[in-house]
């Protein structure tokens, strides 16, 4: 019963749609994936970056490109 | 089946000691495979030089270097392999489709990688 009243309490969804924002996802703009990362680099989930499933994607591909290439890191060193 | 050009983007990362000579070579090599199989440079250029988000090889800062070009799908096996045969030079690279009709999915192929090594 505990995971059935979220619908009950209704968050507002914010949304993201890079198409409209006019940006285009390419894993060579850092700036741009840094924000779908979070402190310890991980990709953030689609509930958090509220794109959709299609630009959710591209930009996991992306980042995933990104940190090949070593512009972005896989995780924070330790 | 016909092979049909698309457009390529590669982007590698060249230590950032390498010398000038050793770099012209490659970059001699990488253009010789494009042209001399029909493919057609757009643009080849520095594209910057960062500090790596993680060491490589103990290299924490590098080169980036990248070429557009249209050709055959042959000619990126062709390129990579000289990229590879540098590997001492050349640190990582990467190539993805970058034509957008051919359906948005299709910029996600073509995607090959180089030694792991990441530490």
């Amino acid at each position: 019963m505990n995971g059935r009243n979220r619908r009950s309490n209704p968050r507002k969804r914010r949304q993201r749609n890079l198409d409209k924002e006019g940006r285009k996802i390419d894993y060579k703009d850092v700036d741009l994936l840094s924000q779908f990362i979070t402190e310890r680099k991980k990709i953030l989930p689609r509930r958090s970056t509220g794109l959709n499933a299609k630009e959710q994607r591209k930009i996991s591909l992306a980042i995933k490109r990104a940190r090949f290439m070593a512009l972005l890191p896989f995780t924070v060193l330790h | 089946m016909v092979d049909k050009t698309k457009n390529y983007e590669t982007l590698y990362l060249v230590r950032n000691d390498i010398n000038e000579e050793e770099l012209s070579t490659i970059q001699t090599k990488l253009n010789d495979a494009i042209s001399s199989n029909q493919g057609e440079i757009q643009k080849s250029e520095k594209w910057a030089e960062k500090d790596l988000a993680y060491p490589i090889k103990d290299y924490t800062k590098g080169i980036y270097y990248i070429m557009n070009y249209k050709a055959i799908p042959s000619v990126v096996s062709e390129m990579e392999k000289h990229l590879r045969f540098y590997n001492d030079d050349v640190l990582r690279f990467i190539t993805v489709v970058t034509d957008e009709e051919a359906g948005e999915s299709d910029t996600n192929s073509g995607e090959t990688t180089n030694e792991g090594g990441a530490e």
